[in-house]
């Protein structure tokens, strides 16, 4: 178990090595730089001075492998360097910043579509081949079908700005805060981008429900006089780990698709600042940025591997 | 049962989330009849006018800090913390007269004394600013830069209320060069007196700017999310409400919060205007823009350089149909950069669209049907993609291809990679002068705005001429000549001079429309809320 | 045997047909229209339907169906390309690591997994902004990651076929390597796969309009459905002009749905036990 173990973070650490050192390479492969970045063409010629001062101070007059050592050296020690482009605030501060709002849409969204799909799965399995049942598994496959930013622009049209229900965009009302008023702005982005992840996992849990009532035991079970209430519940628990599980690695997708929805509907997660740190070349920012994202995925990875091993002892772990 | 637990652990989760996660911000009395709603498309990134210019930057800095003086829209200079100024007929000094009585928002007298140290910070060598260039021409700017002087000769402030500004050569159009637009924003003295100028860019006082000469303090400064202002009562004419509400959004959505009433004022994309005005209780406020949508020329490229290729690509495009399109015909078409009345002479080429000649001209030249040209532009401005496809169409019509380049910050013009680049903006209406940074040769791309590359030794000589008196009829003949040259050697492919439109709530009354977005807030005393 | 079960799951035949409707249908159908994606014409913009223009015309009076037409040649193309690659990549590398054994298969599935643990989204964008985003760049960062899925399901029915007792005689009988491919091998894997590579037809299309709705896919004045999409951003055009929406919207889920119906299909009639319906 030790072993594992300390392979498993072994292997994490090696990875997180690498992806840093892909992406220090792409960037500084890209054209355009920082400091230039933050002025408009017209005024790039009066601030020579400017720009070269800017660009000593930050480092980036250094040879790019120099740039990596030493980003690395404070990396270690959990430094993440000072961001370009918002006035030099900490890196790791910034992203844990909005670490906040985009775990707050990612976990709305994961708890949404666990109690969905296993309520809407349950049910179309317990109405199997009935209208219910069809309607069910239509619905599924349309939402996965539909893509995300598609789908929220008509939810926002129509429940923001048709029906007037809910607000368009961001996170709180200014001058507001309370939980209501933060509830009501999570509806929308949460709801989008769990609905492919609902759908998915709908699915997933109608077939399970219904392979499990199928089986041996439990029909026999059933002839023998048992309730078909106990067996749905004995089903139930059997599908819920394996759920789980595939819910878990669905997470760095879900990440994925945060982007998008975030940017639709204004809310200041990690999203937005990655787009806006990419565009102006905030190497820290993008470099941090892709070292958080990379440890949550392989966090997601090795808790769904544990998941996994949970659920069927068999699997051996490497 | 099963259905019970599920619920019971969704209201926890709920619970946890709206306790734990980002505490709620200052609740200051929500909605209601002192606040105004304003959704901004352009996000503040530094607040530092000693940094660069970026147009969410401009815009929140005028709710908080002033000028002397700023370029209104009908080609005079409004006076916002100087009263009245006087220049000098051989136009060398120039003299500012303050407001009296005049306090910063923490009730502490406004002195001549920051006016003067504040033009001596932005020249200021260790702090390199870009906007030091515009003080280049004051007396003693050298030997400050050198750091042979400790500080400007030629700015001195005279009492408490009068400031002189010495000019070492000549400059008709220096009014222009720091109040064309908000360029100089005047600082506290007694704040930045104590800073180390080496470190001022990165200070955190940038976030807090207190205190400020604006109509409004900040109250709360979300990146990403909202600014939120609050009334100044030491404001020289206070404003008639208690607090302002940025909200950035994403220019697609703005519009729509008017109808919500998420937003009391919003920018509104000019295909847009007539959802906006179906709009129940929702007005739209246009004015013309002081600056207009351009392609610059590469004329370093070799096969753009020839002037008939140039007008050849001027002929070709049908500029009244993008403005038709694009704009939904909201906009002006443009023949020349020069855009202020008495600069421009009678009987400039119109190129109206001729395809015909167009083809001429560029068989003439010997144009290469299998050069494509490259165009940069950014892909976040729907408006401008919208021309650039009707461009690309007109110009593929007469033989030329063409290739659409994403490049949101135009990294492709700094690296001269490029063929013709579409871009808008400038303030020029207010005097011709402002024209010499993107004309002359001196500040050819990268060493000044003139990105084009163009370099005419007559046209250098007569700007030079038009800012060395204050005679108007002396000016206007230089300029109009210039302008000739200009119209036709085709330096930049002038498009339109578009129209700014804001949707306004009809709870907001007396709002000034403001050709340039960044300016809404300029008039913002004269705003009255029901 | 399975194939006759495919048919009979009309769910399948249904997407089948439908799929083979729209590729048809994009690949003829621009012979018989008018106008070309990019001929603009100023003076009809943004009309409705019309006898002229059947899906209208947009802001800059780009005729509908031909950029539906022209933008599903591009999305269809980005859609298989990406999935074909995707899978035979990851279908090789998962038979030649469930086959080797040994640090190879470390290697590989270590390669698996760093593909996986990649933030996509942030290397799709910086390559974008690095070499300039175009069609084939797009096929290849959706291809780039999407194969770990194919590999792994390779490899474990690799894994799982080496020991059977028939694989095993025939290895200790000193059968060739490519025939044991050939025979047992692939035969196993390749239905598995197929599965998942419907489904991977379905991510990549959705993909290519995420990305061009970001505008890091295919860029104007090209037409795909996804950047089609991305011009209606502005809530103005979503309620007054449907036109320009609604036809690539649902070409993309109907296309999608067929996909993932032939998936199910096929998946239903490989392993009946799982049939659900």
């Amino acid at each position: 178990m030790l072993r594992y173990l300390v392979t498993r973070v072994g292997t994490m650490l090696g990875i997180l090595v690498v992806v840093s050192i892909g992406l220090f390479s792409l960037i500084h492969a890209a054209p355009g730089d920082p400091v230039s970045a933050m002025i408009s063409p017209e005024e790039l010629g009066n601030s020579e001075a400017f720009v070269k001062a800017r660009t000593h101070e930050l480092g980036l007059d250094r040879p790019v492998v120099e740039q990596y050592v030493a980003w690395l050296g404070r990396a270690i020690q959990g430094d993440l360097g000072e961001s370009f482009r918002n006035n030099g605030r900490p890196v790791l501060g910034l992203l844990l910043e909005r670490l906040g709002p985009t775990m707050e849409l990612v976990f709305t969204a994961v708890i949404g579509s666990v109690v969905f799909s296993l309520a809407l799965g349950v049910f179309a399995a317990s109405r199997k081949n009935r209208p219910a049942d069809y309607l069910v598994s239509g619905g599924t496959l349309l939402f996965m079908s539909v893509p995300a930013f598609f789908l929220g622009m008509l939810a926002m049209y129509l429940f923001a700005f048709q029906l007037q229900l809910l607000p368009s965009t961001g996170m709180a009302s200014p001058g507001d805060g309370g939980a209501a008023d933060l509830a009501s702005h999570l509806v929308l982005p949460a709801g989008v981008l769990a609905v492919a992840e609902t759908a998915k996992l709908t699915r997933y849990v109608r077939a399970g429900m219904l392979e499990e009532l199928g089986a041996d035991y439990v029909r026999t079970a059933l002839a023998k006089g048992a309730s078909l209430r106990r067996a749905r519940r004995h089903a139930l628990r059997n599908t819920l780990l394996p759920l789980i599980t595939l819910l878990v690695v669905g997470i760095p997708e879900l990440l994925g698709g945060t982007v998008v929805v975030e940017i639709l509907f204004s809310w200041p997660g990690m999203g937005q600042l990655t787009i806006d740190a990419i565009t102006y070349h905030d190497y820290p920012l993008i470099i941090g940025f892709g070292v958080l994202a990379t440890i949550l995925v392989l966090l997601s990875n090795f808790l769904g591997d544990f998941l996994y091993r949970l659920a069927d002892p068999r699997v051996r772990l490497r | 049962m099963r259905g019970g637990k599920i619920v019971a652990a969704i209201v926890c989760a709920v619970a946890v989330l709206a306790t734990s996660c980002s505490p709620p911000p200052d609740a200051s009395g929500g909605g209601g009849d002192g606040i105004v709603k304003y959704a901004a498309t352009a996000k503040p990134s530094h607040l530092n006018p000693l940094a660069t210019f970026l147009a969410g930057d401009t815009t929140v800095l005028t709710l908080l800090q002033d000028t002397l003086f700023v370029a209104d829209q009908n080609g005079k200079y409004q006076p916002r913390l100087a009263e009245k100024w006087d220049v000098s007929d051989d136009a060398t000094t120039y003299t500012f007269h303050l407001r009296k009585g005049q306090k910063w928002s923490d009730g502490t007298p406004f002195t001549a004394k920051d006016v003067a140290f504040s033009l001596n910070l932005y020249a200021n060598p260790k702090v390199a600013s870009p906007q030091s260039t515009r003080l280049a021409g004051i007396k003693g700017y050298a030997e400050y830069q050198s750091g042979a002087a400790t500080s400007l000769a030629g700015v001195r402030a005279d009492g408490d209320d009068t400031v002189v500004v010495e000019l070492s050569t000549p400059d008709a159009g220096f009014l222009s060069l720091i109040g064309a637009a908000m360029y100089l924003f005047i600082l506290p003295e007694k704040v930045f007196a104590t800073k180390d100028p080496t470190s001022v860019m990165s200070d955190k006082w940038w976030f807090e700017q207190k205190p400020g000469m604006g109509p409004f303090t900040l109250q709360e400064l979300k990146p990403d999310q909202h600014v939120i202002v609050k009334r100044n009562p030491n404001f020289r004419s206070p404003v008639k409400f208690d607090q302002l509400y940025l909200n950035f959004v994403t220019p697609e959505v703005a519009a729509g919060q008017l109808g919500t009433k998420e937003a009391d004022i919003a920018p509104v994309v000019p295909v847009e205007s007539q959802s906006v005005e179906a709009m129940d209780g929702v007005r739209i406020e246009k004015r013309e823009s002081p600056g207009f949508v351009r392609f610059a020329v590469n004329m370093r490229q070799p096969y753009l350089a020839d002037v008939r290729v140039r007008q050849a690509m001027l002929y070709a495009l049908d500029r009244k149909g993008m403005i038709k399109a694009a704009l939904n015909d909201f906009g002006t078409v443009q023949n020349s950069v020069f855009m202020t009345d008495w600069a421009l002479p009678d009987g400039l080429n119109d190129y109206a669209q001729d395809v015909d000649k167009a083809r001429e001209l560029l068989t003439q030249a010997g144009w290469d049907t299998n050069r494509e040209l490259v165009i940069p532009y950014d892909p976040n401005q729907s408006d401008r993609v919208a021309m650039l496809n009707i461009a690309g169409e007109n110009l593929k019509a007469v033989g030329i291809k063409t290739r659409l380049l994403p490049d949101p910050k135009i990294d492709s013009l700094k690296a001269g990679s490029w063929d013709i680049y579409l871009f808008g903006g400038g303030v020029y209406p207010i005097d011709p002068a402002t024209l010499s940074p993107i004309l002359t040769c001196a500040q050819v791309y990268p060493k000044g705005g003139n990105i084009p590359g163009f370099c005419d030794q007559r046209l250098d000589q007569l700007m030079a001429e038009g800012a060395s008196t204050t005679d108007r009829e002396t000016r206007a003949k230089s300029y109009q000549e210039a302008a000739k040259i200009e119209n036709e050697q085709v330096p930049y492919l002038w498009i339109v001079r578009t129209q700014t439109l804001a949707g306004v709530s009809d709870r907001v009354r007396g709002y000034v429309p403001w050709g340039d977005i960044t300016m809404s807030f300029i008039d913002v005393d004269k705003w009255t809320v029901s | 045997m399975a194939w006759r079960r495919f048919r009979h799951n009309r769910g399948a035949m249904a997407g089948l047909v439908v799929l083979g409707v729209i590729v048809l249908i994009v690949l003829v159908a621009p012979l018989f229209v008018p106008y070309t994606p990019t001929a603009v014409d100023p003076n009809h913009v943004r009309e409705g339907l019309s006898a002229a223009h059947w899906l209208g015309t947009d802001d800059t009076g780009r005729d509908t169906l031909a950029r539906l037409l022209a933008g599903g040649q591009v999305s269809l193309l980005v859609g298989f390309a990406a999935a074909a690659s995707a899978l035979v990549i990851g279908t090789t590398l998962g038979i030649v690591s469930g086959r080797a054994g040994g640090w190879l298969d470390l290697l590989i599935t270590r390669i698996t997994e760093l593909f996986m643990a990649i933030p996509s989204i942030l290397v799709v964008i910086v390559l974008a902004g690095v070499v300039g985003p175009s069609i084939g760049l797009l096929i290849t960062l959706i291809a780039l990651f999407t194969w770990p899925s194919c590999c792994r399901i390779a490899r474990s029915v690799v894994l799982k076929v080496r020991e059977l007792e028939y694989v095993q005689a025939a290895h200790a009988a000193g059968t060739v390597w490519w025939r044991i491919l050939l025979r047992h091998l692939l035969p196993n894997v390749l239905p598995q796969v197929m599965v998942s590579g419907t489904l991977l037809v379905a991510i990549a299309i959705l993909s290519e309009a995420s990305l061009s709705y970001l505008g890091l896919g295919v860029t104007p004045p090209a037409a795909s459905w996804g950047n089609m999409l991305m011009e209606v951003r502005s809530f103005g055009k979503l309620a007054s002009q449907p036109w320009l929406w609604v036809p690539p919207g649902v070409a993309i889920s109907l296309t999608t749905l067929s996909v993932v119906f032939i998936g199910d299909g096929l998946r239903d009639a490989l392993d009946p036990k799982a049939a659900s319906s």
